[in-house]
């Protein structure tokens, strides 16, 4: 009984967006720019500000989270000091996403931002909420994630693999190259992935770091180097976010409820993809490490 | 894999013919890895340092604008009155409506997931087949990473009304609904950590009960539960922090009046909602800027204070014989 009720309620729950939101999913709508008519309008540009976000995001965080990993795992330098970093590492992973909110507005944009402003000269550029100062707080609250499933997957390589490179004259960073990095890829993927499907899902950070409801256009601009343009995101601007999409239209829009339906079936769509990813990696992860340890 | 290692070796053999001359350039090349591993490694942690810092830091100087009083309560006329007008003429800065009103939906929250995680938890690792396990586990993995935006807007829509017609609450959105929406996402949770923890009880346990003479239902009762029951205790204080922490649910649900009450069926505001709801619009530098600051440095001492006991939980479970896991 325990278990039947809360499993109802969560198939009511996908029931009632699936239905209420799959009639209004189409190309068109997944695509095209808002529009006074909904009949006419879609998502495209909250789709494309989301990825380009988590894609900044990622720039950030993997190099960041991966490193830090190794370093952790195969470059320490003191026992004690990295048990203190993997114990604020932890600590970290716990405070709520809100609280970055307010690091990101407090330290990124008024204190970084502004100060490259300053240092440039630049009238309000970087000093303001953006995409980047957004990307870079969802970075930094998902670093813990990233840095711990690397640094487990890393110290789950059997140390009989790494002295056989040693043996086999590898130095070390030839050792990582070849044993360390190629075992742990599923593990550090999984971490990855989480990221990702973490950052779609999240809102509250986001609220007073340059989310949109409506913009007329996209934050794209043509670089152009020697006749070649091409487009590139243009970081500094405000952007649209599908899960603060959802969050105004329930609470301050007038958006037919089946549009407010599909942008949840969207979102959520995106990170059951994301997290059914994960799942697949982690069986196969751990079916790989019983079977190198069963040869 | 393999593969890809028996080639990556038969390079490294061919290599070793020409060692003399290519030793120099790969233990350079290995040294400057080193270092830049290092220095990006200690470059992460002086971030996270100054994380921890700058929140102490700014939080504690909202002691410049207001005083520790006023942050408790104001006197007008004689009277204390808790109140959280940031914006008024004349601003109250108490944040014990805001505490009152986190703990007003997370305790509930935190309750009811206990009884159905904890009972999901027990039937998942204890009586389910274990094909039927592996495939709920991966389920209930699923559900604890729903977006919370997608709970709220669905509780908004549909639940509120349905809610509110079935207990004609003071206020259509309230306490009681918000501690409902958040049971959604901390259920998976505790139902999670719950079945980790007893599929962690050896299973030598289990068959001393059953040797004597215990039924399936009396050893799970009896001694696999209070076995895990620190483990339990644990994923239980973690779904604790994560409804105190959840801002989205709370802030699209719970009504947000600013007021003290103690009535679960009453609109509530919590601390996460007003950050939220509050943070965008407010310049930076004044009083009600650092007052939100101060209510992030207490959500985020309590986050740490309750990471701290679930990992002395944690390595009491496992015995001190494991690091404890973050969650």
């Amino acid at each position: 009984m325990f278990f039947l009720v809360p499993a109802l309620v969560y198939i009511l729950f996908f029931l009632n967006i699936l239905v209420e939101g799959a009639p209004v999913i189409s190309w068109q709508y997944l695509t095209a720019g808002p529009s006074s008519d909904p009949a006419t309008g879609g998502i495209g540009p909250v789709i494309a500000g989301t990825l380009m976000t988590v894609v900044l995001m990622l720039i950030i965080v993997v190099p960041f989270g991966v490193v830090t990993a190794l370093y952790l795992s195969e470059y320490s330098l003191n026992r004690r000091f990295d048990k203190f970093f993997l114990f604020l590492i932890h600590n970290l992973a716990g405070v709520p996403s809100v609280v970055f909110g307010i690091f990101g507005l407090g330290f990124f944009v008024l204190n970084i931002g502004t100060g490259l402003d300053e240092l440039f000269g630049l009238e309000l550029v970087f000093g303001k909420p953006s995409m980047l100062w957004a990307s870079a707080t969802l970075a930094f609250m998902l670093m813990p994630m990233v840095v711990t499933t690397a640094y487990e997957a890393f110290r789950a390589v059997p140390a009989e693999y790494r002295e056989t490179a040693y043996g086999a004259g590898a130095g070390k960073l030839q050792m990582i190259r070849s044993v360390v990095l190629p075992h742990s890829i599923p593990g550090v993927t999984t971490g990855v992935i989480l990221s990702v499907s973490r950052a779609i899902g999240e809102t509250a950070p986001l609220l007073f770091l340059g989310c949109a409801f409506f913009l007329p256009s996209m934050p794209v601009f043509d670089l152009c180097i020697a006749g070649l343009c091409f487009p590139v995101v243009n970081p500094t601007e405000q952007f649209m976010y599908l899960s603060y999409n959802i969050f105004i239209m329930s609470t301050q829009s007038t958006s037919p409820l089946p549009y407010q339906y599909a942008g949840a079936l969207v979102l959520i769509v995106l990170t059951l993809v994301c997290n059914s990813a994960t799942i697949w990696l982690r069986s196969r992860f751990r079916k790989n490490l019983a079977f190198t340890e069963a040869e | 894999m393999k593969r890809d290692n028996g080639s990556s070796f038969a390079v490294e053999s061919e290599n070793s013919v020409f060692r003399s001359k290519k030793k120099s350039f790969r233990i350079s090349s290995d040294l400057f890895f080193a270092f830049l591993v290092r220095s990006a490694g200690l470059l992460t942690f002086l971030l996270v340092f100054l994380f921890f810092v700058l929140m102490i830091y700014q939080g504690l100087r909202v002691f410049e604008f207001i005083s520790p009083s006023d942050l408790l309560f104001s006197e007008t006329g004689g009277t204390r009155v808790y109140e959280w007008y940031p914006v008024s003429q004349d601003p109250r800065f108490s944040v014990v409506p805001l505490i009152v009103g986190t703990l007003l939906t997370a305790i509930p929250a935190t309750l009811i997931s206990t009884i159905f995680g904890v009972g999901t938890g027990v039937y998942i690792s204890e009586f389910a087949s274990p094909a039927l396990r592996r495939s709920l586990k991966n389920l209930i993995d699923l559900f604890a990473s729903l977006p919370t935006v997608a709970v709220g807007f669905i509780f908004l829509t549909v639940v509120a009304t349905f809610f509110s017609d079935l207990f004609n609450p003071a206020s259509r959105l309230n306490a009681a609904l918000s501690a409902l929406g958040l049971s959604l996402i901390i259920i998976p949770q505790i139902a999670s950590l719950t079945g980790d923890a007893l599929r962690a009880v050896p299973r030598e346990t289990r068959l001393a009960a059953y040797s004597l003479g215990a039924g399936k239902w009396r050893t799970v009762k009896d001694v696999v539960l209070p076995a895990a029951g620190n483990g339990i205790s644990a994923g239980i204080i973690l779904g604790f922090g994560r409804a105190i922490g959840d801002t989205m649910i709370v802030l699209m649900i719970s009504g947000n009046a600013d007021n003290l009450v103690l009535d679960p069926f009453s609109s509530v505001r919590t601390m996460t909602a007003t950050i939220a709801a509050e943070l965008g619009e407010v310049s930076p530098g004044t009083a009600h800027f650092h007052a939100l600051f101060f209510i992030g440095l207490l959500l985020f001492l309590m986050s740490i204070i309750l990471n701290l006991i679930v990992r002395a939980l944690v390595k009491r479970f496992t015995g001190g014989k494991k690091e404890a896991r973050s969650v």
